[in-house]
C-alpha cells in the first residue's frame, strides 16, 4: 500500500507515518513530534518562511509509507578525487557504515538513538528529530589536528521520491584543528534532504566548515546547521550553493566565549525557477569576539534568493565586533532577491555594521574586457566569477578552493571548459 | 587602414558627432584636439564599439572591413586598441589573468597558437620593462587602488601585449605627472612602426611634445574644423580654442 501525502495534509500524513513506523514509542521523538504538531509546518504566512514555501513544495510529493529499498552505495561517493577524506556516508538519509571510511585514527564515530530537543527549534529540525534514524556522533579529543577533512556525504538513490533526515553531531576537544565538508551525490532526481548538524567547537580550536550544495535540479534541501563555539576558537563557514530546486539554509553560530573569531561566507548562484534562502544567526553571548559575514549571490532567469542575517549581541557581549555584508547581482528582470539584515544589540560598547547591495552586471567593466578582445560571454563569466569568488578568500585548503572555483566558473560561464 | 566618412553619432537623443571625415594610414600619428565637449572621447568610444553611442549616419572602414558591424571584441581582434581615459577598476580579476585570456583570444583569431604559461610570462616581462611597471601590480586586481599614473601605464602595457595595428589614446595624459607622462610616451613611441598607426586624443599640446604627430585635427561641435601639422598644436597652445571658434563664427 502506498500513501502519497494529500495536498494540504502534509502534517497529518507525517503524524500517521510517525505512528505507523513505531517512532512514537520513543519518548524524545514523541516530544519532538508533539512540539512540531503544536507549531505546525511553516506556511507562507510564517515570518521565517514567508518567501520559501518548503511545505508547499513537499505537498503531494513525499512518499511516507515506503521505506527506501536502496541502502547500498553502487556509484562513486567521491566528489573531489584528489582530496582524500574521512567519509561519513548517508544513503537516502540513513547512515551507511559500510560505505563510510575513517582515515584519521583519532576520530571516533558512535551512533546514538536520538538527542534532546528544545522548543525554539526550527519546525524542520523537529521533523528531523522525530524521523532521523539515528544521530551520528563524531568526536575528537584534546589537541588533535585532523590530517584529512571529514566529509559528510548525502547519497541518494531511489526509484521514488526520498524523504531523508540525516542527523549528525561533532564534538571537538580544546586545541584542535579540523576541516568539515558536506556534499551530495544524487542518483535520483526527487528528494527532500531534511538535514540537521551540530558542531561543538572546543576552546582554541580552529574549524573550517565547507558546505557544497550541488544536489541536482530536483533537490529540496533544508539545512539546519548549528555551530557552538567556545572561547578563543576560530571558525570559517563557507556555504556554496550551486544547484537545487529549493534550498533553505539555517546556519546558526553561537559565540559562547571570549576571543572568538568567526567568519561566515556564502555564495549562491541561482538560475531557472530555483530558490535559495540563507538564514543566518550570529549570536554573540560573551565579550571581545569578532564575527564577519559576507554573502554574495548571482540570480538569473526567474530565480529567487533570500538572505536574512540576524546578529544578536547579548548584554554581556561588550566589545563585540560584528560585520555583515550581502551583495547581489540580478542578471534578469524576472529574478528576485529579498535581503534583510536584522541586528539586535543589547550591549552598549560594540562595533556592528551591515550593508546590502543589489545591482546588475557592471556594463563599463564588461566593455573594458571586451575592448581587449575577450568574447562577451567569457567577459561576463570572468566578472561574475570574480564577484562570487571573493567569498572563497581565506579558504585554506587549496584543492577544495580550486574545485569550488571551478564549479562556480562552470555555472557562470558554461561554455568555458577551463 | 582607417577610413571614417561622414560619421554621425548620438547618445540617447543628443547628437555628438556631426559628420567626421578622417583617413589614417599605416605609419602615421594623428592628434585629435578640441575643447571640452567637442566629441573627442565620443569618437574614440564609437570607434572602439561602446554601445551607448549610436551611429546614425556614415561609414567606418578598417582594413576594408565595415568596423561598425563588429562587436567590441571583434574590433580588438582585428587590431584596434583603445587606451581608456578612465580605466575601469575590476575587483577579483588580476591584470595577468585578464591579459592571458585576452591575448590568447586575439591570437586564436589571428590563427596563432595560444601562448603557454612560460611563453606568456616571458612576453609579459619584456613588455613590463617598456612601461616600467612592477609584476606585483599586475598580480593585483585590475586597476583596483592603482594611482592615476599606474592605471595609464597599465593601459600602455596592455597595448604592448596586444600589439594593435591602430591604437587610440583617449586623454592618456590626463592625471599624469611629468615623469609618468614621459614613461607613457616613451612606451608609445617604442611601439610605433611603419605598419601601425596611432590616434592621440588630447586636450593639451603637452603630450604632443613627447608623441610627435604627423597630423593635427581640431574637433569642434562634432566636426573636424581644422587640420594641419604639429605646428597647429603649437598655435592652439598659444591662441587657445577661442581662436578656432572665432574663426568659425566669422566664416
Amino acid at each position: 500500500m502506498e500513501t502519497v501525502t494529500d495536498k494540504k495534509n502534509l502534517l497529518a500524513s507525517l503524524q500517521e507515518a510517525f505512528v505507523q513506523r513505531g517512532l512514537h514509542e520513543h519518548v524524545r521523538r514523541r516530544k519532538a513530534m508533539e512540539l512540531l504538531s503544536g507549531k505546525g509546518l511553516p506556511t507562507i504566512k510564517s515570518e521565517e518562511y514567508r518567501f520559501t514555501p518548503v511545505t508547499r513544495a513537499l505537498e503531494g510529493k513525499v512518499n511516507l509509507s515506503q521505506l527506501h529499498s536502496v541502502s547500498q552505495v553502487t556509484g562513486t561517493i567521491e566528489l573531489i578525487p584528489e582530496l582524500p577524506c574521512n567519509r561519513i556516508v548517508f544513503v537516502n538519509g540513513v547512515h551507511a557504515p559500510e560505505a563510510s571510511s575513517i582515515l584519521d585514527m583519532n576520530l571516533s564515530v558512535t551512533l546514538k538513538e536520538s538527542e534532546e530537543s528544545s522548543a525554539d527549534h526550527d519546525p524542520f529540525d523537529l521533523l528531523n528529530q522525530a524521523f532521523a534514524a539515528q544521530v551520528v556522533h563524531l568526536q575528537i579529543g584534546e589537541n588533535v589536528a585532523l590530517q584529512h577533512p571529514v566529509a559528510f556525504v548525502y547519497y541518494f538513490d531511489s526509484p521514488s521520491f526520498v524523504f531523508a533526515n540525516p542527523r549528525w553531531k561533532f564534538t571537538t576537544g580544546p586545541g584542535c584543528k579540523l576541516a568539515v565538508l558536506e556534499y551530495t551525490i544524487a542518483r535520483t532526481e526527487g528528494y527532500f534532504n531534511n538535514k540537521r548538524s551540530h558542531i561543538e567547537v572546543g576552546e582554541n580550536t580552529d574549524l573550517s566548515f565547507v558546505m557544497i550544495q550541488q544536489g541536482g535540479k530536483e533537490e529540496i534541501l533544508v539545512n539546519n546547521a548549528r555551530v557552538d563555539l567556545a572561547k578563543s576558537s576560530q571558525v570559517s563557514c563557507y556555504t556554496c550553493t550551486l544547484e537545487g530546486r529549493m534550498i533553505r539554509n539555517n546556519l546558526t553560530l553561537v559565540l559562547n566565549g571570549e576571543g572568538i573569531d568567526a567568519h561566515l561566507h556564502g555564495a549562491y548562484l541561482v538560475s531557472g525557477n530555483n530558490l535559495v534562502d540563507n538564514h543566518t544567526v550570529v549570536d554573540h553571548r560573551k565579550p571581545n569576539s569578532h564575527s564577519n559575514e559576507l554573502y554574495k549571490g548571482v540570480m538569473s532567469d526567474q530565480a529567487k534568493a533570500v538572505f536574512n542575517g540576524k546578529i544578536f549581541v547579548r548584554p554581556d557581549a561588550q566589545k563585540t565586533n560584528a560585520f555583515q555584508s550581502n551583495r547581489n547581482i540580478l542578471l534578469s528582470d524576472t529574478s528576485t532577491i529579498h535581503t534583510k539584515p536584522q541586528l539586535e544589540i543589547w550591549a552598549d560598547d560594540v562595533k556592528c555594521s551591515h550593508g546590502c547591495t543589489t545591482g546588475q552586471l557592471d556594463e563599463e567593466a564588461l566593455f573594458y574586457l571586451r575592448s581587449r578582445g575577450i568574447e562577451k560571454d567569457a567577459a561576463r563569466g570572468m566578472l561574475l566569477t570574480a564577484f562570487a569568488s571573493e567569498t572563497l578568500e581565506g579558504m585554506k585548503d587549496e584543492t577544495l578552493r580550486s574545485f569550488i572555483l571551478d564549479q562556480i566558473l562552470k555555472k557562470l560561464h558554461p561554455t568555458n571548459p577551463s | 587602414m582607417l577610413k571614417i566618412k561622414n560619421l554621425h553619432a548620438k547618445i540617447e537623443d543628443k547628437p555628438i558627432l556631426n559628420g567626421i571625415n578622417l583617413t589614417v594610414n599605416a605609419g602615421e600619428v594623428h592628434a585629435i584636439m578640441g575643447p571640452n565637449g567637442s566629441g573627442k572621447s565620443t569618437l574614440a568610444a564609437a570607434l572602439a564599439g561602446r554601445e551607448e553611442f549610436q551611429v546614425t549616419e556614415g561609414t567606418v572602414e578598417f582594413f576594408g572591413k565595415n568596423l561598425l558591424d563588429l562587436a567590441p571584441e571583434e574590433r580588438a581582434r582585428e587590431g584596434l586598441f583603445l587606451a581608456f581615459q578612465y580605466p575601469v577598476e575590476i575587483p577579483g580579476v588580476s591584470t595577468i589573468n585578464f591579459m592571458k585570456t585576452a591575448l590568447n583570444q586575439v591570437r586564436t583569431h589571428r590563427g596563432e597558437a595560444p601562448l603557454d604559461a612560460v611563453a606568456f610570462l616571458k612576453l609579459m616581462k619584456e613588455k613590463m620593462k617598456l612601461v616600467e611597471i612592477e609584476q606585483s601590480l599586475l598580480n593585483r586586481s585590475l586597476n583596483e587602488g592603482f594611482s592615476g599614473g599606474e592605471k595609464k601605464r597599465n593601459e600602455i602595457f596592455q597595448m604592448a601585449m596586444l600589439e594593435p595595428k591602430l591604437a587610440i589614446l583617449d586623454e592618456t595624459d590626463s592625471g599624469l605627472d611629468i615623469d609618468a607622462l614621459r614613461i607613457v610616451a616613451n612606451g608609445v613611441n617604442t611601439l610605433r612602426s611603419k605598419s601601425n598607426a596611432t590616434i592621440v586624443v588630447t586636450h593639451y599640446q603637452r603630450l604632443l611634445e613627447y608623441i610627435v604627430p604627423d597630423f593635427v585635427h581640431v574637433l569642434y561641435q562634432g566636426r573636424i574644423v581644422k587640420s594641419g601639422t604639429k605646428d597647429l598644436a603649437l598655435e592652439l597652445e598659444e591662441k587657445g580654442y577661442d581662436w578656432i571658434k572665432a574663426g568659425l563664427a566669422t566664416a
